[in-house]
């Protein structure tokens, strides 16, 4: 059996690099929903902007620090290889990373960027000239960085489905899997974030959200059951692969875990918070306990599934 | 050798497949994508090794060490284009298989039956 060489390190990189893509695609998205030109989605789109940096960023990091010389990490930046999907991906981590704290720059209240600066030593002063406003530029940022976000999501997948050695996962849906995913785990961070604040939950906001994610996980799961169809009806090699979680040890991960309570669970709780809308074209639940729950189911399953994917498609090979 | 994000793992014009560990970042992608399983990290230095087919001495006209030293002489390197080489005439008159060619790699280590 083929070792484990990327461990949790590489687990908690995906899951927050995905994190982040989804945060700033719902956000972004967020800033141009316009009613009667106000920003309806506003609160979504500011809490989005400033959560979106920093998973990513400190998913970077521990990307740098699993390589074996840590401190070579610039030499991907220096050697562009079209042929590598991890040299594309470090290239979009740069760009996203870069405009996610653009765009996180952009959102923060005014007064919140002036005692930032107040407080700077004096030897620092100098910096003062980054303290420009660029409110004015949010859905700008928004649109530079949609393509980013969705490819940051989308290129962690390719990262595994890229490598023909192991038939777990040289299939191309393990690149949307983990495209809606991200997706949908960045909607549950807003969703978490909403209902852990003290404000009354706003019926558009969270039905906004809730319907996001409805489609996200409907996407993820209508991928998730053709990747084993597909698997099944492929060759050997694959129908191995598969046995890791048909049967295999990572079994109880894939179906309790990942599909039952980080994907079927909280489908079922949102579509319960959406079921007066949905049915009656009335208000949706207001249940803040239920939502955190949906949300942090969600954000348990996408861990599962990169953590699933990670392990077991390391162990898979060629007969 | 295609998934190395620097290019640090490459193929000579005759086949051999290395590893520059100046440009190595030890991200041991290569490790992962090899379906032979012929890549090794180095704890000690932090980049991926693996055989070199003895490249220094091929390239001054020595055989790797593993052939030269074969007790009952069963390796044999050589140059497939070359017809009048030993290797052309074992491949042409001898049945021999290569390991997972399905992956695509164009193995070119033969295993004589």
């Amino acid at each position: 059996m083929h070792e484990i060489e990327w461990g949790f390190l590489i687990v908690n990189y995906l899951f927050l690099g995905g994190l982040s893509a989804g945060v700033f695609f719902v956000s972004g998205l967020a800033s141009y929903l316009l009613e009667n030109d106000r920003e309806t989605y506003g609160r979504i789109a500011r809490y989005g902007a400033m959560v979106a940096p920093w998973p990513v960023a400190l998913g970077s990091f521990l990307l740098i620090f699993d390589l074996g010389n840590w401190y070579r990490f610039y030499k991907l930046f220096f050697h562009f290889q079209w042929h590598s999907p991890m040299s594309i991906g470090s290239w979009l981590l740069l760009v996203f990373n870069g405009v996610a704290f653009l765009y996180f720059w952009a959102w923060l209240p005014e007064g919140a960027r002036q005692a930032l600066f107040a407080r700077l030593p004096r030897r620092l002063r100098f910096l003062n000239r980054l303290n420009v406003d660029l409110s004015s530029r949010r859905r700008l940022l928004a649109m530079a960085g949609f393509p980013f976000s969705v490819g940051v999501g989308i290129y962690t997948g390719v990262l595994l489905g890229a490598v023909q050695a192991r038939p777990f996962w040289n299939t191309n849906l393990v690149a949307q899997m983990f495209l809606f995913s991200a997706l949908s785990t960045g909607t549950a961070v807003l969703i978490l974030l909403l209902s852990l604040n003290r404000k009354a939950l706003d019926t558009k906001q969270v039905r906004f959200l809730y319907t996001l994610d409805l489609c996200f996980i409907t996407l993820e799961f209508f991928i998730v059951l053709p990747y084993l169809i597909h698997g099944e009806l492929s060759v050997l090699a694959v129908q191995q692969a598969l046995e890791l979680i048909l049967g295999g040890p990572y079994t109880f991960a894939f179906w309790v875990l990942f599909m039952g309570v980080g994907l079927l669970a909280p489908l079922a709780l949102e579509l319960w918070e959406m079921k007066p809308f949905l049915l009656q074209r009335a208000e949706v639940h207001h249940n803040k306990p239920l939502a955190a729950a949906a949300a942090f189911l969600i954000l348990l399953g996408g861990y599962m599934l990169r953590y699933i994917f990670v392990f077991a498609g390391q162990r898979s090979a060629f007969p | 050798m295609r998934v190395c994000p620097t290019g640090a793992s490459w193929q000579r014009q005759d086949g051999i497949a290395l590893v520059n560990a100046s440009e190595c970042i030890g991200c041991r992608y290569c490790m992962i994508a090899c379906p032979y399983d012929a890549r090794y990290f180095r704890e000690d230095l932090g980049v991926v090794d693996k055989c070199t087919l003895c490249a220094h001495r091929v390239d001054r006209g020595q055989l790797p060490a593993c052939v030269e030293t074969c007790p009952s002489k069963v390796r044999v390197l050589g140059d497939l284009d070359d017809e009048q080489g030993e290797l052309y005439r074992l491949l042409s008159t001898r049945r021999y298989v290569v390991k997972k060619p399905q992956t695509g790699n164009g193995p070119q280590l033969y295993y004589l039956l």
